[in-house]
This record gives C-alpha cells, sequence and structure tokens, in this order.
C-alpha cells in the first residue's frame, strides 16, 4: 500500500521529470450537462469559462479537483476530430503532459513509437501556451502535449 | 504495391478489401473514422519505414485514392 504514494519518489517530486501530467481530456455531449455532473456529483470547482476552439471545433471548460485537472470537451458537429470518439461513447479522450520545451519534446516521443498529427499551435484554452497531439503506436492512444514556457 | 496497400488498409480496419475502391470515402466505411485513421497512418508508417507529416495526415482522410496516393509518394522517395 505504501508504493501508491508515489509523489515522494517519483521524478516529478525529485526535479527530474521532463513531463508531468497537466489534464486529462473528457469528451461529452453538452458541455453544460457533464460540468454540473463533475461539479454537483464529483466535487470538481470550474476553472475557466466554456470556449470555444475553431481549429478542432469544440467547445472546453477545465475543472478541477484537489490537483486534478480534467479538460470537458464538446465537438460542436460532425467537422471536429473529436466527433467519431463521441458517437463511440465519449469519455476518457487523452492525457495531457505539460512540456517545457514543446519542440524537443516531439521529437523524443517520435523517435519513440508516436506519431503527431497536430503541429504545435497557440491554444485558446491555455492563454495562448503552444499544445500539439500525438498519437502512441503501442497504445492507441492520444497524448497532448502543453508548453508550460518554465 | 497497390495491392498491398489495400490489403493493410483492409486488414487495419477489420474489413474485406473487396469494400475499398478508389473512391471510397470515410463516409462510406464505418471504420474509417478520425481515430481508426490514425491507427492506419501509423501502421503505415511501421509497415514502409516513411514519415506522414501532420498535414498529409488530414489530406490522406478525403478518399482512398488520395490515401493510396500518399503512401505511394512516400514509398517511391525512399
Amino acid at each position: 500500500m505504501e508504493k501508491l504514494h508515489c509523489v515522494q519518489e517519483t521524478d516529478y517530486a525529485k526535479g527530474r521529470a521532463t513531463m508531468t501530467v497537466d489534464h486529462i481530456g473528457y469528451v461529452v455531449d453538452s458541455i453544460e450537462k457533464s460540468k454540473d455532473k463533475f461539479t454537483k456529483q464529483y466535487g470538481f470547482s470550474v476553472l475557466s469559462d466554456i470556449v470555444y476552439d475553431p481549429l478542432q471545433r469544440v467547445r472546453l471548460v477545465m475543472l478541477c479537483s484537489s490537483q486534478h485537472r480534467i479538460e470537458l470537451i464538446e465537438p460542436v458537429d460532425e467537422h471536429s476530430p473529436s466527433y467519431d470518439f463521441l458517437k463511440k461513447g465519449g469519455g476518457f479522450h487523452h492525457i495531457c503532459f505539460s512540456v517545457a520545451d514543446i519542440d524537443a519534446s516531439i521529437k523524443k516521443l517520435q523517435g519513440e513509437g508516436h506519431l503527431l498529427f497536430v503541429k504545435p499551435k497557440e491554444a485558446i484554452l491555455f492563454g495562448g501556451k503552444k499544445v500539439a497531439f500525438l498519437y502512441s503506436k503501442e497504445d492507441k492512444k492520444i497524448i497532448e502535449l502543453v508548453e508550460n514556457g518554465e | 504495391m497497390e495491392e498491398r496497400i489495400k490489403l493493410i488498409f483492409a486488414t487495419v480496419l477489420n474489413i474485406s478489401p473487396d469494400q475499398v475502391h478508389d473512391e471510397t470515402k470515410p463516409d462510406d466505411l464505418e471504420n474509417w473514422d478520425s481515430m481508426n485513421h490514425l491507427l492506419l497512418v501509423a501502421a503505415f508508417e511501421d509497415e514502409f519505414s516513411i514519415n506522414i507529416e501532420p498535414e498529409e495526415i488530414g489530406d490522406m482522410w478525403k478518399n482512398y485514392t488520395a490515401f493510396k496516393k500518399l503512401i505511394m509518394q512516400k514509398v517511391a522517395q525512399q
């Protein structure tokens, strides 16, 4: 059971980590309904306004519980890249990692079996910070990187 | 080469090669959605040891002809 308390042992705690979890992306069909559910039933707080990302054709809001953040993602129409995912049930969509140098992190991950499918671009939900999306060939899952500028 | 591409394409999508034609679009195949498109691109990168750029991934999602052409161009450039 002691091993569940990972904070003391992680590279993050020792200042060696190059990637730390920023948030979990979660696809929903109604951001208002899901925001209500996560706040009223699960105790999340609302960290941001609901914003529209024209590049991804999604509405987004960031929620928080303790140190954990969850991004609710609502595709606005069938042209959104996450619309197919919603049609298949939605839910957990990606893990976003915070990195100091997004270009260096992309290069490293591409050499480790990841496919870059959205190049770094400014994200409205993150105040213009750069984000990129990659696909893990091994896990068949999406990860997002956000450059923290540190 | 074209037959090999079609076979890999169909195998990854778990469909029959008979369902794949030059004019086939993502809307025509239930399994060719945005997530499985990434699976396809990843499979072809590994199969042919090629690198596909983010802009090209979007271009390949128009129809099977566009997908096949891009793969053949990349293989020819090697």
